[in-house]
């Protein structure tokens, strides 16, 4: 059943990427075939496939609980705002929060999470940034 | 002997101090990588190639980086399958049903001991099967054209499933996704740009390692969120290795299981769509089928940890040799290898034998210096690796998706690219629910560049005329092949999972 909820999602991506070749402003200079053509091919092969999993699904998958689909998407926006704020705070400071929470979201009690992220932090700083020496972001204070 | 004057130029570029440095760290990491349920070879090459690149390697030193990191894996991968009946990674599976028994009777040392001897087995021979077939392969694939590789990538993608597949659609559908996302961006061609709906970002495309880091390695930290019980949590494993010194009359025993595996983990890592799962798969059903005359398989028989573990190290040898040769990676972690290359600018396929001899052969060399380190890892040194497995995942996950966004970071510096990394990690755990594969996601994603200005090219020399795809009888060769390697799952994937089924129990 859910194979078929998927395959109708996948049905109207692949009618809106066929709308986005459509839409493609050709250039005066081309190749024979053109930039749309492969997309048209992919996209064909994209509904055949979604048209069978709506019509031939498998087994329904076993979902989690509400209450874990709730945490991963928080998980997931905690990542997102780690990748925004990132070089706003700069690297030691989001880096600590994002893999604390992910620790305590993993298990770990809240003061032992804020140790390990702590350490994650500052040893990912010091391996990459101080003995690698790749760029991290780098915030007001300069980690 | 030309080849033998390249394979020493290779030992040259390999034993560098840097490079045979990077050997011994790629060996080290991929050990644990593999023995790390969860953290499988294509996953931990996909968080070292942005590193890699940010850290300014050479082509030849990433590869031989990244290629120690894919051997090691397939040794590693064995470690918790013997210990915790927890496949490592997905190839080590078939390593659980003899390897647990052992370690229930105590011989657990025993059997890592054992399965070390006969990944180094594998590896070795086919490591030495890939000096003497890529050359080979080298010299045909010179004569392909356009059309030759548009069949080849076609094939890649029919082939993928496997003959296990479970549903090919599926593999399709993934297919389709990948290579619909590789479309994103300036057309390389006309220079105009393509479903990118004038979002600056997006005109560049999305770059591959954005897809891969966030599919493969994000996505396990919501897959590991989702399994966490904090009830279960306090119970403590347990890993007791005992002797690791196995009987000379047990070596003797498993020499030919280690033979027959060997071969047949080869054949399987170079046929399109194998891969080592599978190599390790025929491998122990052949041997169980050939040495069960006692009844002792599933019971701690020590030709059944020998031969899938020659088997799906000679695999991940064998499937080498398309990759380098061809330029068409046959698995999901050649396919990763592959993109390496691609983000460092040298093209793969025949020709990366004649422009950057330094790089093929510095990495076939590299492979045989890596397989001598991982053999001395892996017996002497596993109980330190296999304490590893007692490191609580709440620790090492965050360690995991932290390094993931380092990397991307380190390369672009931009923000965007971390989010869509982020959004393509929640597609990977959904898609992993669905049983939809991610390979050929990635594949797609990687290859789709390249096959699409295959097909342009041909259609272009052949004055767009589509019956020109079949015009030699090496693309119909190839074609054929295409369709037979996708209907073929339609036919065997019930014996497959009935065999399967029959040795879980």
């Amino acid at each position: 059943m859910n194979d078929r909820v998927f395959g109708i999602f996948t049905l109207i991506i692949s009618i809106f990427y066929i709308f986005s070749a459509y839409i493609v402003e050709e250039s005066f200079i081309s190749d024979h075939i053109g930039p749309k053509t492969y997309p048209y091919i992919v996209s064909l092969f994209l509904i055949s496939s979604s048209l069978f999993l709506i019509f031939k699904p498998d087994t329904k998958p076993k979902w989690p609980k509400l209450g874990k689909i709730i945490e991963i998407l928080m998980t997931a926006l905690i990542l997102i705002m780690y990748a925004i704020f990132l070089p706003v705070i700069g690297f030691v400071f989001s880096t600590f929060l994002a893999s604390s929470f992910i620790s305590w979201r993993l298990g770990a009690k809240l003061s032992s999470a804020f140790t390990a992220g702590l350490i994650i932090s500052i040893t990912i700083f010091i391996l990459f940034r101080k003995i690698l020496g790749l760029s991290l972001a780098t915030g007001p204070f300069g980690f | 002997m030309e080849t033998l004057d390249f394979l020493i130029d290779g030992f040259r570029v390999a034993l560098t101090l840097e490079n045979f440095t990077l050997a011994l760290i790629g060996c080290i990491l991929g050990t644990i990588f593999g023995a790390l349920p969860g953290l499988g070879p294509a996953n931990g090459v996909a968080i070292l190639i942005p590193l890699s690149f940010s850290l300014g390697l050479s082509p030849a030193s990433s590869m031989i980086l990244l290629a120690s990191v894919y051997y090691g894996a397939m040794y590693g991968g064995r470690i918790s399958s013997i210990l915790l009946n927890i496949p490592g990674d997905e190839p080590a599976m078939m390593t659980c049903l003899d390897g647990y028994p052992m370690t229930k009777q105590g011989r657990a040392g025993e059997a890592l001991t054992l399965t070390g001897l006969a990944s180094f087995f594998g590896a070795m021979f086919a490591t030495i099967g890939l000096v003497l077939l890529a050359p080979q392969l080298v010299k045909v694939a010179l004569l392909f054209g356009p059309v030759e590789y548009f069949a080849l990538f076609v094939m890649a993608f029919a082939t993928l499933g496997g003959v296990a597949s479970k549903n090919q659609a599926k593999t399709v559908l993934a297919s389709c996704l990948g290579l619909g996302i590789a479309t994103i961006g300036v057309d390389h061609q006309t220079g105009v740009p393509r479903m990118s709906y004038e979002i600056i970002e997006l005109y560049d495309g999305i770059d591959f390692l954005v897809v891969i880091v966030g599919l493969f390695a994000v996505s396990e930290v919501f897959v590991f969120i989702e399994n966490t019980n904090l009830k279960k949590l306090n119970e403590e494993k347990k890993i007791i290795i005992g002797n690791i010194i196995p009987k000379l009359k047990t070596v003797k025993k498993i020499v030919p299981a280690m033979f027959r595996g060997t071969f047949l983990g080869f054949l399987s890592g170079i046929l399109p769509g194998a891969g080592a799962s599978l190599g390790s798969f025929v491998a122990y059903t052949f041997e169980k089928k050939i040495s069960n005359k006692d009844d002792t398989f599933g019971k701690g028989d020590e030709r059944g940890v020998a031969a899938p573990e020659a088997g799906n190290n000679a695999a991940a040898g064998g499937a080498l040799v398309p990759m380098l040769a061809l330029g068409v990676p046959g698995s999901g972690t050649t396919a990763v290898l592959l993109a390496m290359l691609m983000t460092l600018d040298v093209t793969p396929g025949p020709l990366l034998f004649k422009q950057n001899p330094d790089v093929v052969w510095g990495l076939i060399a590299a492979l045989f210096i890596g397989n001598i380190v991982l053999l001395i890892l892996n017996i002497p040194l596993v109980k330190y690796f296999s304490k590893i497995l007692l490191i609580p995942s709440k620790y090492l996950m965050p360690v995991v998706a932290m390094v993931s966004f380092v990397g991307i970071y380190g390369i672009s510096g931009s923000s965007f690219d971390l989010i869509i990394m982020v959004m393509f990690g929640l597609l990977g755990w959904l898609l992993r629910k669905l049983d939809i594969p991610l390979v050929p996601v990635i594949m797609g994603v990687i290859l789709g560049e390249h096959m699409e200005s295959n097909l342009r090219r041909a259609m272009t020399i052949h004055d767009g005329d589509w019956f020109m795809l079949i015009s030699s009888n090496v693309s119909i060769v190839i074609w054929s092949i295409t369709f037979v390697g996708f209907i073929l799952p339609f036919f065997f994937r019930k014996k497959i999972k009935l065999t399967i089924n029959k040795l879980q129990k």
